[in-house]
Protein backbone atom coordinates (compact mmCIF):
# COMPACT_ATOMS: atom_id res chain seq x y z
CA UNK A 1 0.00 0.00 0.00
CA UNK A 2 3.18 2.05 1.50
CA UNK A 3 4.67 1.43 -2.16
CA UNK A 4 1.24 2.20 -4.10
CA UNK A 5 1.25 5.65 -2.28
CA UNK A 6 4.81 6.93 -2.69
CA UNK A 7 3.83 5.57 -6.62
CA UNK A 8 1.11 7.86 -6.96
CA UNK A 9 2.69 11.14 -4.91
CA UNK A 10 6.40 10.56 -7.53
CA UNK A 11 3.78 10.74 -10.34
CA UNK A 12 1.96 13.64 -9.08
CA UNK A 13 4.91 15.92 -8.66
CA UNK A 14 6.01 14.46 -12.33
CA UNK A 15 2.91 15.89 -13.89
CA UNK A 16 3.46 19.11 -11.76
CA UNK A 17 6.95 19.23 -12.92
CA UNK A 18 5.88 18.64 -16.87
CA UNK A 19 3.57 21.28 -16.35
CA UNK A 20 5.88 23.80 -15.25
CA UNK A 21 7.79 23.55 -18.46
CA UNK A 22 4.74 24.20 -20.64
CA UNK A 23 5.80 26.86 -23.79
CA UNK A 24 4.97 30.64 -23.20
CA UNK A 25 3.80 32.32 -26.71
CA UNK A 26 4.37 36.01 -26.51
CA UNK A 27 2.76 38.61 -28.68
CA UNK A 28 5.10 40.58 -30.70
CA UNK A 29 5.69 43.88 -29.78
CA UNK A 30 4.27 46.50 -31.98
CA UNK A 31 6.76 49.04 -32.29
CA UNK A 32 6.24 52.71 -33.07
CA UNK A 33 9.10 55.47 -33.30
CA UNK A 34 10.10 58.85 -33.28
CA UNK A 35 13.48 60.77 -34.00
CA UNK A 36 15.33 62.69 -32.30
CA UNK A 37 18.74 64.25 -31.21
CA UNK A 38 18.64 66.60 -34.79
CA UNK A 39 17.70 62.95 -36.45
CA UNK A 40 20.66 60.78 -34.51
CA UNK A 41 18.51 59.04 -32.39
CA UNK A 42 16.01 56.84 -33.57
CA UNK A 43 13.40 56.42 -30.46
CA UNK A 44 11.53 53.41 -30.46
CA UNK A 45 8.63 52.11 -28.46
CA UNK A 46 6.04 49.42 -27.88
CA UNK A 47 3.14 48.28 -25.59
CA UNK A 48 4.51 46.29 -22.26
CA UNK A 49 4.33 42.07 -23.85
CA UNK A 50 2.03 39.68 -20.93
CA UNK A 51 4.15 37.11 -19.64
CA UNK A 52 7.65 38.74 -21.36
CA UNK A 53 10.65 38.77 -18.93
CA UNK A 54 12.23 41.29 -20.94
CA UNK A 55 12.88 41.94 -24.85
CA UNK A 56 16.24 41.88 -27.14
CA UNK A 57 16.63 44.95 -29.01
CA UNK A 58 18.05 43.39 -32.84
CA UNK A 59 20.23 46.13 -35.32
CA UNK A 60 20.55 44.12 -38.88
CA UNK A 61 19.76 40.76 -37.66
CA UNK A 62 21.74 41.08 -34.21
CA UNK A 63 20.52 41.19 -30.64
CA UNK A 64 22.76 44.16 -29.38
CA UNK A 65 21.01 45.01 -26.51
CA UNK A 66 18.68 43.45 -23.93
CA UNK A 67 16.24 45.13 -21.71
CA UNK A 68 15.68 42.87 -18.43
CA UNK A 69 13.29 44.61 -17.20
CA UNK A 70 9.45 43.66 -19.27
CA UNK A 71 8.05 47.13 -18.29
CA UNK A 72 10.59 48.98 -19.74
CA UNK A 73 9.19 49.66 -23.15
CA UNK A 74 11.43 52.18 -24.70
CA UNK A 75 14.49 52.48 -26.28
CA UNK A 76 16.74 55.14 -27.92
CA UNK A 77 18.95 53.48 -30.56
CA UNK A 78 21.61 55.60 -31.52
CA UNK A 79 23.80 53.31 -33.24
CA UNK A 80 22.97 53.46 -36.97
CA UNK A 81 21.83 50.32 -38.89
CA UNK A 82 18.91 49.68 -41.71
CA UNK A 83 16.71 47.90 -39.61
CA UNK A 84 15.75 47.81 -36.09
CA UNK A 85 14.07 45.18 -34.15
CA UNK A 86 12.29 44.37 -30.97
CA UNK A 87 11.72 40.83 -29.81
CA UNK A 88 9.93 39.77 -25.97
CA UNK A 89 11.52 36.96 -24.46
CA UNK A 90 10.66 34.88 -21.55
CA UNK A 91 13.39 32.28 -20.54
CA UNK A 92 14.31 30.57 -23.72
CA UNK A 93 11.10 31.72 -25.57
CA UNK A 94 10.86 34.56 -28.11
CA UNK A 95 7.89 36.56 -29.50
CA UNK A 96 8.31 37.58 -33.54
CA UNK A 97 9.99 40.45 -33.76
CA UNK A 98 8.80 44.25 -35.06
CA UNK A 99 10.91 45.67 -37.21
CA UNK A 100 11.30 49.53 -38.80
CA UNK A 101 12.94 49.70 -42.23
CA UNK A 102 15.46 52.34 -42.12
CA UNK A 103 17.53 51.01 -45.76
CA UNK A 104 18.19 53.83 -47.76
CA UNK A 105 17.18 53.91 -51.25
CA UNK A 106 19.84 54.03 -53.75
CA UNK A 107 20.32 55.26 -57.04
CA UNK A 108 23.52 54.23 -58.74
CA UNK A 109 25.34 56.15 -61.28
CA UNK A 110 23.11 58.97 -62.19
CA UNK A 111 24.77 61.26 -64.07
CA UNK A 112 24.02 65.12 -63.88
CA UNK A 113 25.65 67.97 -65.95
CA UNK A 114 26.88 71.33 -65.15
CA UNK A 115 23.97 74.18 -65.98
CA UNK A 116 26.16 75.76 -68.68
CA UNK A 117 25.50 72.69 -70.42
CA UNK A 118 23.74 73.76 -73.34
CA UNK A 119 21.87 70.80 -74.80
CA UNK A 120 18.67 70.92 -73.20
CA UNK A 121 18.97 66.88 -72.61
CA UNK A 122 21.67 67.14 -70.66
CA UNK A 123 19.97 67.89 -67.23
CA UNK A 124 21.79 69.77 -64.68
CA UNK A 125 19.06 69.22 -61.50
CA UNK A 126 17.88 66.07 -59.89
CA UNK A 127 15.51 65.42 -57.43
CA UNK A 128 14.06 62.80 -55.40
CA UNK A 129 10.69 60.32 -55.83
CA UNK A 130 8.43 60.11 -52.62
CA UNK A 131 9.89 56.64 -53.03
CA UNK A 132 13.62 57.45 -51.99
CA UNK A 133 14.55 57.34 -56.07
CA UNK A 134 16.57 59.88 -57.79
CA UNK A 135 16.03 61.60 -61.12
CA UNK A 136 17.78 63.93 -63.16
CA UNK A 137 15.60 67.16 -64.14
CA UNK A 138 16.31 69.63 -66.64
CA UNK A 139 16.41 73.06 -65.26
CA UNK A 140 15.58 74.48 -68.69
CA UNK A 141 11.72 73.53 -68.29
CA UNK A 142 9.99 75.42 -65.32
CA UNK A 143 7.68 72.81 -65.16
CA UNK A 144 10.49 70.67 -63.36
CA UNK A 145 11.14 73.14 -60.66
CA UNK A 146 9.33 72.05 -58.15
CA UNK A 147 10.49 68.50 -58.08
CA UNK A 148 14.63 69.88 -58.36
CA UNK A 149 16.22 68.87 -54.97
CA UNK A 150 19.25 70.31 -56.27
CA UNK A 151 21.30 71.30 -58.93
CA UNK A 152 24.96 71.74 -60.32
CA UNK A 153 26.28 74.78 -61.02
CA UNK A 154 29.40 75.49 -63.32
CA UNK A 155 27.83 78.84 -65.29
CA UNK A 156 28.59 80.97 -62.03
CA UNK A 157 30.21 79.01 -59.28
CA UNK A 158 31.01 80.35 -56.01
CA UNK A 159 32.83 77.58 -54.52
CA UNK A 160 34.54 75.52 -56.83
CA UNK A 161 34.93 74.96 -60.50
CA UNK A 162 31.35 72.85 -59.88
CA UNK A 163 29.21 73.30 -57.30
CA UNK A 164 25.98 71.74 -55.81
CA UNK A 165 23.65 73.84 -55.09
CA UNK A 166 20.27 74.50 -53.77
CA UNK A 167 17.08 75.46 -55.86
CA UNK A 168 16.28 77.99 -53.75
CA UNK A 169 19.77 79.90 -54.43
CA UNK A 170 18.99 80.58 -57.36
CA UNK A 171 18.15 83.06 -58.77
CA UNK A 172 15.08 83.74 -59.88
CA UNK A 173 14.74 80.35 -57.48
CA UNK A 174 13.52 77.42 -58.45
CA UNK A 175 11.78 76.76 -55.57
CA UNK A 176 11.73 77.70 -52.09
CA UNK A 177 13.09 75.17 -50.25
CA UNK A 178 16.75 74.88 -48.31
CA UNK A 179 18.60 72.18 -49.27
CA UNK A 180 21.71 71.54 -48.21
CA UNK A 181 25.01 70.10 -48.68
CA UNK A 182 28.32 69.11 -46.61
CA UNK A 183 31.31 67.41 -47.86
CA UNK A 184 31.85 64.19 -45.56
CA UNK A 185 35.04 62.84 -46.72
CA UNK A 186 35.98 60.25 -48.87
CA UNK A 187 33.90 56.90 -47.71
CA UNK A 188 30.53 56.53 -49.26
CA UNK A 189 29.86 52.85 -47.27
CA UNK A 190 31.70 54.11 -44.19
CA UNK A 191 29.07 56.86 -44.02
CA UNK A 192 26.95 55.66 -41.58
CA UNK A 193 24.89 58.86 -40.60
CA UNK A 194 25.21 62.22 -42.67
CA UNK A 195 26.65 65.41 -40.99
CA UNK A 196 25.06 67.13 -38.03
CA UNK A 197 23.10 70.21 -38.82
CA UNK A 198 25.45 73.11 -38.23
CA UNK A 199 27.80 71.96 -40.97
CA UNK A 200 25.72 72.23 -44.31
CA UNK A 201 25.60 75.08 -46.63
CA UNK A 202 22.88 75.26 -49.48
CA UNK A 203 26.12 75.92 -51.95
CA UNK A 204 29.32 73.34 -52.06
CA UNK A 205 31.89 72.63 -54.26
CA UNK A 206 31.84 69.37 -55.78
CA UNK A 207 35.06 67.22 -55.85
CA UNK A 208 36.10 63.66 -57.65
CA UNK A 209 35.82 60.88 -55.17
CA UNK A 210 33.97 63.06 -52.61
CA UNK A 211 30.94 61.87 -50.44
CA UNK A 212 28.35 64.78 -49.08
CA UNK A 213 25.88 64.28 -46.81
CA UNK A 214 22.71 65.52 -47.95
CA UNK A 215 19.93 67.95 -45.90
CA UNK A 216 17.03 68.22 -47.51
CA UNK A 217 14.70 70.67 -45.92
CA UNK A 218 11.68 71.87 -47.99
CA UNK A 219 10.31 73.97 -45.25
CA UNK A 220 13.54 76.10 -45.13
CA UNK A 221 12.89 75.58 -41.50
CA UNK A 222 16.01 73.75 -40.08
CA UNK A 223 15.73 70.23 -39.02
CA UNK A 224 12.98 68.30 -37.92
CA UNK A 225 11.01 65.14 -38.47
CA UNK A 226 7.99 65.99 -40.16
CA UNK A 227 9.31 66.82 -43.81
CA UNK A 228 13.07 66.91 -43.68
CA UNK A 229 14.96 64.01 -45.11
CA UNK A 230 18.91 63.25 -45.52
CA UNK A 231 21.33 61.20 -47.73
CA UNK A 232 24.54 61.28 -48.95
CA UNK A 233 25.87 61.18 -52.33
CA UNK A 234 29.42 59.89 -53.64
CA UNK A 235 30.48 61.88 -56.73
CA UNK A 236 32.15 58.78 -58.70
CA UNK A 237 33.48 61.06 -62.11
CA UNK A 238 33.45 64.91 -63.06
CA UNK A 239 34.66 64.79 -66.46
CA UNK A 240 35.92 67.94 -68.64
CA UNK A 241 38.59 70.07 -68.21
CA UNK A 242 36.51 73.53 -68.17
CA UNK A 243 32.76 73.81 -67.68
CA UNK A 244 30.35 72.15 -68.64
CA UNK A 245 31.65 69.32 -66.68
CA UNK A 246 30.00 66.04 -66.49
CA UNK A 247 29.60 64.99 -63.18
CA UNK A 248 28.51 60.93 -62.18
CA UNK A 249 27.42 60.18 -58.83
CA UNK A 250 25.29 57.78 -56.67
CA UNK A 251 22.90 58.76 -54.17
CA UNK A 252 21.28 57.04 -50.99
CA UNK A 253 18.42 59.00 -49.54
CA UNK A 254 16.39 58.34 -46.28
CA UNK A 255 12.79 57.72 -46.36
CA UNK A 256 12.28 57.89 -42.15
CA UNK A 257 11.77 61.70 -41.96
CA UNK A 258 14.66 63.65 -40.18
CA UNK A 259 16.50 60.71 -39.25
CA UNK A 260 20.15 61.10 -40.84
CA UNK A 261 21.10 57.39 -40.75
CA UNK A 262 22.72 56.43 -44.16
CA UNK A 263 23.75 52.82 -44.23
CA UNK A 264 24.17 51.26 -47.10
CA UNK A 265 26.31 47.96 -46.19
CA UNK B 1 -2.38 74.56 -173.24
CA UNK B 2 -1.47 78.51 -172.41
CA UNK B 3 -5.41 78.36 -172.15
CA UNK B 4 -4.28 76.06 -168.73
CA UNK B 5 -1.41 77.81 -168.05
CA UNK B 6 -3.60 81.43 -167.66
CA UNK B 7 -6.24 79.74 -166.18
CA UNK B 8 -4.42 78.22 -163.76
CA UNK B 9 -2.34 81.47 -162.89
CA UNK B 10 -6.45 83.10 -162.89
CA UNK B 11 -7.10 80.31 -159.62
CA UNK B 12 -3.77 81.63 -157.88
CA UNK B 13 -4.71 85.37 -157.99
CA UNK B 14 -8.19 84.53 -157.43
CA UNK B 15 -7.03 82.49 -154.48
CA UNK B 16 -4.32 84.93 -153.05
CA UNK B 17 -7.07 87.45 -152.89
CA UNK B 18 -10.09 85.34 -151.53
CA UNK B 19 -7.20 84.68 -148.27
CA UNK B 20 -6.61 88.31 -147.61
CA UNK B 21 -8.13 89.53 -144.38
CA UNK B 22 -10.77 92.31 -145.00
CA UNK B 23 -9.35 95.44 -143.89
CA UNK B 24 -9.20 96.26 -140.14
CA UNK B 25 -8.89 92.77 -139.38
CA UNK B 26 -5.21 90.84 -138.55
CA UNK B 27 -5.40 87.40 -139.21
CA UNK B 28 -8.78 87.13 -139.06
CA UNK B 29 -9.36 88.61 -135.71
CA UNK B 30 -9.48 92.31 -135.17
CA UNK B 31 -7.22 94.68 -133.43
CA UNK B 32 -9.71 95.70 -130.65
CA UNK B 33 -9.52 91.28 -129.64
CA UNK B 34 -6.49 91.17 -130.55
CA UNK B 35 -5.01 93.80 -128.23
CA UNK B 36 -7.52 92.05 -125.53
CA UNK B 37 -5.96 88.62 -126.22
CA UNK B 38 -2.52 90.11 -126.04
CA UNK B 39 -3.38 91.39 -122.92
CA UNK B 40 -4.76 88.22 -121.32
CA UNK B 41 -1.33 86.46 -122.46
CA UNK B 42 0.73 88.89 -120.33
CA UNK B 43 -1.36 88.64 -117.89
CA UNK B 44 -1.06 85.54 -117.83
CA UNK B 45 3.25 85.38 -118.33
CA UNK B 46 2.86 87.56 -115.05
CA UNK B 47 1.13 84.76 -112.97
CA UNK B 48 2.97 82.24 -114.09
CA UNK B 49 6.42 84.20 -113.25
CA UNK B 50 4.89 84.34 -109.88
CA UNK B 51 3.78 80.83 -109.35
CA UNK B 52 7.32 80.10 -110.71
CA UNK B 53 8.45 82.52 -107.62
CA UNK B 54 6.16 80.99 -104.87
CA UNK B 55 7.27 77.25 -106.17
CA UNK B 56 11.33 78.31 -105.77
CA UNK B 57 9.90 79.53 -102.40
CA UNK B 58 8.11 77.06 -101.22
CA UNK B 59 11.10 74.61 -102.35
CA UNK B 60 13.80 76.74 -100.40
CA UNK B 61 11.65 76.51 -97.08
CA UNK B 62 11.08 72.70 -97.57
CA UNK B 63 15.06 71.83 -98.17
CA UNK B 64 15.48 74.07 -95.04
CA UNK B 65 13.00 72.35 -92.92
CA UNK B 66 14.42 68.99 -94.43
CA UNK B 67 17.79 69.85 -93.31
CA UNK B 68 16.48 70.62 -89.75
CA UNK B 69 14.76 67.38 -89.24
CA UNK B 70 17.74 65.63 -91.06
CA UNK B 71 19.96 66.27 -87.87
CA UNK B 72 17.67 63.86 -86.31
CA UNK B 73 18.73 64.13 -82.39
CA UNK B 74 21.14 67.09 -82.55
CA UNK B 75 19.69 69.21 -79.87
CA UNK B 76 19.07 72.80 -80.47
CA UNK B 77 21.14 74.67 -78.16
CA UNK B 78 19.35 75.95 -75.51
CA UNK B 79 19.69 79.63 -74.32
CA UNK B 80 23.20 79.93 -71.97
CA UNK B 81 21.92 79.53 -68.06
CA UNK B 82 20.48 82.70 -67.57
CA UNK B 83 19.89 84.23 -63.99
CA UNK B 84 22.09 84.50 -60.49
CA UNK B 85 23.06 82.75 -57.35
CA UNK B 86 22.39 84.00 -54.05
CA UNK B 87 24.81 84.02 -51.48
CA UNK B 88 25.11 80.55 -49.68
CA UNK B 89 23.31 79.95 -45.97
CA UNK B 90 24.98 77.76 -43.67
CA UNK B 91 22.72 75.56 -41.50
Amino acid sequence: MKKLLGLTLAFAALLVMVGCDGEVTLDTPDVTYTVTDNGATLSLSWIEIVDADGYYIIADGVATDTLDDPATVTFNATVPAAVYGVQAYAGEDVSGTDEIDCTPYETTNLTVYGNSDPDPAHHSGFGFNTNGSCVTLAISDSTNWLDIDYYFNDANPTHGPIDIVSPGDHIPPYNTEDNASANSGTDYAGLDIADAPGSYSTQTALADGAVFSLFIDPDADGWDAENDHFGKMSVLSITGSTAPYTVTVTVAYQLVEGLRWCVTD
Amino acid sequence: MRKMALLLIAVVALTMIGCQPPEGLTGGVSQEAFDELKTQVETLQTDLDNVHASLDQLIEDYNALKAKVDKGSKPVPKPPAKGGIKPPTQK
